[in-house]
């Protein structure tokens, strides 16, 4: 075998015009063709061979109908499975968000919401507010006053639930 | 194997990609879109519900700090008016009972204060009855409105309900400062619920 840093012989660029002028579709010289020992024939199959390598093979038009007949249907069979398949992934891209978003709001709307805020009490009150408070349940003469008091302990008091209830139910942390 | 295009003159179906029919994968994307706006819908709503719970609330803590202002200013009328319209209105059932419970008694408390420092006990009786018609519980809000019922007993001159008001109150107002020691009634569940 030659390497490729090598001359080509005489021999070889004989065979390779013979095989030029094949695929060129070119009668190649008689000599050239003989001379290398390559045939017409020879040199004709190997061009008509690399001609048919790198493309489709082609339907001769006196075959195309019973080609088709039996092409067709495999084409729509599988047209059909493909566009089942489509819908196939559309139902499921579709059905999965909407069971999570189903199962979001059932538990959002059920054991998120209710259960657990209404079982939170709400914040503890100060001792200030409970010795207002208790200092209220002496009455007495001046009941006024006691009460006025426990209504100023109560303002702060209630700004802290509404806006710690508000917070829960807006789902703030 | 691949097929050469046929040519036209070619009496068989043309195998290639036939022409988009009427229908042909569109009633699934419709019904996709149909599917997606319910989810939509659905979400939406249920956004909408948790927002009415907090205006709600919302509500209430401005009537409250209207009420401060203008008692601030010795407004009384204007306070009792900005307090009646949270109780007037109805509440939203969507609100956890114990929170509405709470917020509601609470303003009745508020309202019967206002009655006995404006010198009207029958009305600061009627609004403390109002508040503990709603529901009794051994909290904060329930004690206040048996302090003012038992204050507007006292301001009619009958002892004996007022201090049997203030004895309740008493109880559980020791309970609270109980459960406050033992280190605070915020983080333990609420307690159940005596219903009217």
């Amino acid at each position: 075998m030659k390497t490729d840093d090598e001359e080509p012989t005489e021999q070889e660029e004989r065979e390779a015009a013979a095989l030029a002028a094949a695929l060129e579709g070119e009668p190649a010289p008689a000599g050239d063709a003989e001379a290398a020992g390559l045939g017409p024939d020879d040199a004709l199959e190997t061009a008509a061979l690399l001609r048919h390598a790198g493309r489709p093979i082609a339907v001769p038009p006196a075959a195309e109908p019973s080609v088709a007949a039996k092409v067709a249907p495999l084409l729509d069979a599988r047209r059909a499975r493909g566009r089942r398949g489509g819908r196939r992934w559309i139902a499921t891209s579709l059905a999965l968000p909407a069971a999570a978003a189903g199962a979001w709001l059932l538990f959002a709307t059920t054991a998120g919401r209710h259960a657990p805020l209404s079982m939170v009490a709400p914040p503890p009150p100060s001792a200030d507010l409970l010795a207002a408070q208790a200092e209220a349940t002496r009455g007495g003469r001046t009941p006024g006053a006691a009460i006025a008091r426990l209504d100023v302990e109560m303002r702060a008091y209630r700004r802290r639930y509404h806006e710690g209830l508000r917070r829960r139910l807006e789902g703030e942390p | 194997m691949t097929a050469r295009r046929p040519t036209r003159s070619a009496p068989y179906p043309d195998p290639l990609p036939a022409p988009r029919r009427e229908g042909d994968g569109t009633r699934p994307r419709r019904l996709a879109a149909l599917a997606l706006l319910g989810v939509l819908a659905v979400v939406g709503c249920a956004r909408a519900r948790r927002a009415g719970d907090s205006r709600w609330i919302a509500e209430a803590e401005h009537r409250h700090a209207v009420a401060d202002q203008e008692l601030q200013g010795g407004n009384v009328r204007a306070a009792r008016d900005a307090l009646r319209g949270l109780v007037d209105a109805p509440a939203p059932g969507d609100v956890p009972a114990p929170d509405r419970r709470s917020i509601l008694q609470d303003t009745y408390f508020r309202l019967a204060e206002i009655d006995l420092g404006a010198r009207n006990p029958r009305a600061a009786l009627a609004s403390a009855e109002r508040g503990l018609a709603l529901g009794r519980a051994d909290d904060l809000f329930v004690a206040n409105l048996l302090v003012v019922r038992g204050a507007a007993h006292e301001a009619l001159d009958d002892g004996a309900a007022a201090a049997a008001d203030y004895h309740e109150a008493l109880v559980i107002n020791d309970k609270l400062l109980a459960d406050s020691l033992r280190g605070g009634a915020g983080a333990a569940p609420r307690a159940p619920e005596a219903q009217p």
